[in-house]
């Protein structure tokens, strides 16, 4: 294919290299992992579940994610993009920006501001906010609550500003129950299915 | 005059054909012995429509492909202002040719929301030809050619020139446009001509909320010069287009439950809090399309004329994404720079009897296109080689002529996937590694493609100057795009996860097209009818599992139905037309309707996105006042049905509801102080009725844009 780069040539494409080396060089913020750090309180014991597709082939990696009955845990929720290196942190710019972003999570297996199922096996609650004052999920408190196997959702929605009107506003995760997510604004960044299960 | 159309079913006495590979242009001027007068339309065998200087002034304010939806069997697909795409008998931009001064459009077509970046002020008329034209203009021409034609250049000497404005109601959108033209006295036979024009609006607005995030900005220069010699000619031109604008808030990435949430299909969610402003928010696309050209153009002695040209264009598209942070770089960016060269031969007319007369000519063209993306996983890079030949005879016989034309084309292409695309196809069963040779760390995929269309056609003048019968059977070709053959993501208008099919071959179309058209007095009727099977034809649809049941895609963002790029056998078969009563006279009545079918041969469904039926009717006054020219009022209405031939399931969202909108015209020219002044006033939508169209983009999102008065203000000098 470089016989097409003659020199003539050159001066009239320019871009020859540019072609034949695809790159992602713009800033695309990829993310490709979701990190759940879960710390019991009961023993201190921090044990990380991750969601992972690095190749955007359709097949991700998941921990499953075990809580004990009766326990209660700290959770942190971490979105990487493990293609960089380093592995560059989104969710340092999710924090940045904690008053355009929420995480919510919905699905059979919790229940909280954003879910009100019933046979849930474990209750989730905001533990962070925004300046102000709403949620925004990066941490969050867990108490695994019933005992069964099941599964749960987090998103992370992206709720930039239009014009001049917020779109992240109070009371978004009661909506995100009530009507699902298409009765919110903004666009989803992520949303990853963790299976669960509560032991005694 | 028509009110909105000037079609020409006329019957041509002398019938010349201005045979061009790449349609009739304006640098003509040095042969109007050939077709100062007679416009391809009038010798074609395909139905074809011409919009005239006049049709275009009352589309002022309008994009390219809003322009062109008074044409019958020609709709178009709205994503935001600006940003309007053509769709003619059926067929989306994919498989339509779009010729800008006779140069092949080159551009990311194939996007929903890619509309084609060319400035309709430029064109001093625009030619419309339905059906499939592959022999005459090319490979994609399968549904139907778009000409753009610019305005001649001057052929005498002295300067010329318009200025226009046009403001818009909705979007409160202002339009300046400028042309000087030109040739001095000092130098006769050399033309120039500048030309630029701007335009600003604010978000759009239906009838009952603001279209969030739809404000948008083009500007438009082009600069041409011309010397000719007796018979011959060289032009130089550039033109550049540049269009920044908002893309709906409404069509955000969002879940097929989302889609089809009642709650959202009745208004989107937030729109109560949008206000029409100026400012263009995120996302938003920025665009530019540079094209420079030369052609000489030379007269032989014989009669028979050579034609050259070259062109090189860049289409520049930027898509950014609302984003964190300090991101400033597009999301998707797409370089896309071609090179085009072509010859033609057009031969001396050969007079072999009495009434009978041979015509003709053939070419070369060849193309070389490179396209360079950066973003999110979208489509490879790549880099094309075509070329194409043809050749083409017509024999005029008295009241009659035939023609009879062939072409081949050959392309190659190379694509250059990351390692990280390559997996990602891999992983889904549609590429594997001998498809490609990696060569540090690129996966370089090679393919070719080869291609023949022929055409026969016929015109003949039943009654002459009454009735004629145009009848043409022709093929043409298309190869795989880029997205067809390695898309692979999820596009952020589209809840579905697209993946390419990089074994899909060539799409041809063998299609035949009937036109009748009849004149008697001040009432005319053409009506065309097409048949066309199309093998390979690419279908967009969702994918099925090894178990038969919808493949569904596990992403970061969600789990999407793949839809993946298939060939099935598809055949389209309709019928367009309009009928004018008292053209020109006091009182006209005008109607048009087209019906298109489409349908998988296999399967017997109907395909996705084809436009419903639609009817329009339009009653003019035209009375004669002394101080005005061609004053007139209009009222029509324009109907348009549901689409019921959509499979269940295939589609995204169930087709909207028919709808009829009234539209509303008024205008004039007059002379004053030596100058010609054109004023006129068009109502689009008058009752500011709540629709959504079928093969709007919008359509799955929000409403369309309601009521629009569209202002206009021109002076030639």
């Amino acid at each position: 294919m470089k016989a097409y780069c003659i020199p003539a040539l050159l001066v009239l494409l320019g871009a020859c290299e540019a072609t034949t080396q695809p790159s992602e060089e713009n800033e695309v913020e990829l993310i490709t992992t979701v990190v759940l750090d879960l710390t019991s309180q009961t023993t201190g014991e921090s044990i990380p579940f991750a969601w992972v597709d690095l190749e955007g082939d359709g097949s991700p990696v998941v921990d499953p994610v075990v809580l004990a009955l009766g326990d209660i845990y700290d959770v942190q929720v971490s979105f990487l993009n493990e293609l960089e290196n380093p592995v560059e942190d989104i969710s340092v710019e999710v924090a940045d920006e904690a008053a355009e972003h929420q995480v919510f999570f919905t699905g059979a297996g919790v229940f909280g501001p954003a879910s009100d199922a019933a046979g849930a096996l474990f209750v989730q609650a905001y533990d962070d906010a925004d300046s102000d004052g709403n949620p925004l999920g990066l941490a969050n408190i867990f108490e695994a609550t019933s005992l069964g196997s099941s599964e749960f959702t987090v998103t992370l929605r992206h709720l930039p500003i239009q014009g001049d009107v917020a779109v992240k506003t109070s009371g978004l995760a009661a909506v995100v129950a009530a009507d699902g997510f298409s009765g919110i604004g903004g666009d989803t960044d992520v949303d990853v299915t963790f299976p669960v299960t509560v032991e005694p | 005059m028509h009110p909105t159309l000037r079609v020409v079913a006329v019957v041509v006495a002398a019938l010349v054909y201005p045979f061009s590979a790449h349609g009739q242009s304006s640098d003509d001027a040095a042969l109007d012995i050939v077709v100062v007068e007679e416009s391809a339309a009038e010798t074609h065998t395909h139905a074809t429509t011409r919009l005239d200087a006049a049709d275009l002034d009352r589309a002022a304010g309008q994009d390219l492909a809003e322009s062109l939806s008074g044409v019958a069997g020609v709709t178009h697909a709205r994503c935001g202002a600006d940003n309007a795409k053509p769709i003619i008998r059926g067929q989306q931009e994919r498989r339509l040719l779009l010729l800008y001064d006779g140069v092949r459009h080159e551009s990311q077509k194939w996007g929903l929301d890619h509309a084609p970046e060319v400035d309709p002020f430029s064109a001093g008329a625009i030619e419309v030809v339905r059906g499939a034209a592959g022999v005459r203009y090319g490979p994609d021409a399968i549904g139907g050619v778009v000409l753009v034609e610019p305005k001649p250049m001057r052929s005498e000497t002295g300067v010329d020139g318009e200025f226009g404005v046009v403001g818009v109601s909705n979007g409160r959108r202002g339009v300046v446009d400028v042309r000087l033209d030109g040739m001095a006295a000092s130098t006769p036979g050399l033309s120039w001509r500048l030309h630029g024009n701007l335009s600003k609006g604010a978000d759009l607005q239906t009838p009952t909320y603001v279209l969030g995030n739809t404000a948008s900005q083009v500007w438009n220069a082009d600069a041409s010069v011309q010397q000719t010699f007796g018979r011959s000619s060289v032009k130089a031109s550039y033109r550049h287009y540049d269009l920044s604008a908002g893309l709906c808030y409404c069509a955000s990435n969002t879940s097929l439950d989302a889609l089809r949430d009642p709650l959202a299909l009745d208004q989107p969610v937030g729109s109560e809090d949008w206000v029409s402003t100026y400012e263009i928010g995120s996302p938003r696309q920025q665009v530019t399309h540079d094209l420079a050209m030369v052609r000489g153009v030379f007269g032989l002695a014989n009669g028979a004329v050579i034609r050259a040209t070259y062109a090189f264009q860049v289409n520049h598209r930027e898509e950014f994404e609302p984003t964190r942070g300090e991101v400033d770089t597009a999301q998707y960016d797409f370089s896309l720079r071609t090179h085009l060269v072509d010859g033609a031969f057009v031969q001396q007319d050969r007079v072999l009897g009495e009434q009978l007369t041979l015509e003709g000519g053939f070419g070369v063209d060849a193309g070389l296109q490179e396209n360079i993306y950066q973003g999110l996983p979208l489509i490879p890079n790549f880099r094309s080689l075509s070329a194409g030949m043809y050749a083409h005879q017509r024999l005029v016989v008295e009241g009659a002529a035939v023609e009879l034309g062939g072409r081949y084309d050959h392309q190659s292409r190379t694509s250059y996937l990351t390692s990280t695309a390559f997996r990602a196809h891999e992983a889904r069963g549609t590429l594997a590694p001998e498809d490609c040779s990696l060569d540090d760390d690129v996966q370089r995929c090679g393919k070719a493609y080869n291609t023949a269309s022929v055409s026969v056609g016929g015109i003949w003048h039943l009654v002459p100057d009454a009735v004629d019968l145009r009848l043409d059977l022709s093929s043409a070709s298309r190869f795989p795009s880029a997205d067809e053959l390695y898309m692979n993501g999820s596009a952020p208008t589209s809840p579905v996860y697209a993946i390419g099919d990089p074994g899909l071959g060539v799409e041809t179309t063998w299609a035949s097209s009937p036109t009748v058209g009849a004149h008697w007095r001040s009432v005319w009727v053409e009506a065309s009818t097409f048949a066309n099977y199309t093998r390979n034809y690419i279908q967009f649809a969702p994918s099925l599992d090894p178990t038969g049941a919808p493949a569904i895609d596990v992403t970061i963002r969600g789990a999407f139905p793949r839809y993946g790029f298939s060939p099935i056998d598809a055949v389209f078969y309709g019928v367009d037309g309009q009928f004018v009563a008292g053209e020109d006279e006091l009182f006209e009545w005008a109607v048009q309707g087209a019906v298109v079918r489409a349908v998988d041969v296999q399967s017997g469904q109907g395909l996705v996105g084809i436009p419903p039926d639609q009817l329009s009717s339009t009653v003019a006054f035209q009375p004669q006042f002394r101080a005005l020219k061609d004053p007139y009022l209009t009222v029509g209405v324009d109907h348009m049905a549901e689409q019921t031939r959509v499979p269940d399931g295939v589609d995204l969202a169930p087709p909207p509801p028919a709808y009829t909108l009234v539209n509303a015209g008024l205008g004039t020219r007059f002379e004053a102080k030596r100058r010609t002044y054109a004023f006129g006033v068009e109502v689009h939508n008058l009752l500011n009725t709540r629709y959504r169209s079928y093969t709007s983009l919008l359509r799955y999102f929000t409403d369309e844009p309601g009521r629009e008065f569209r202002v206009r203000l021109g002076f030639e000098f």
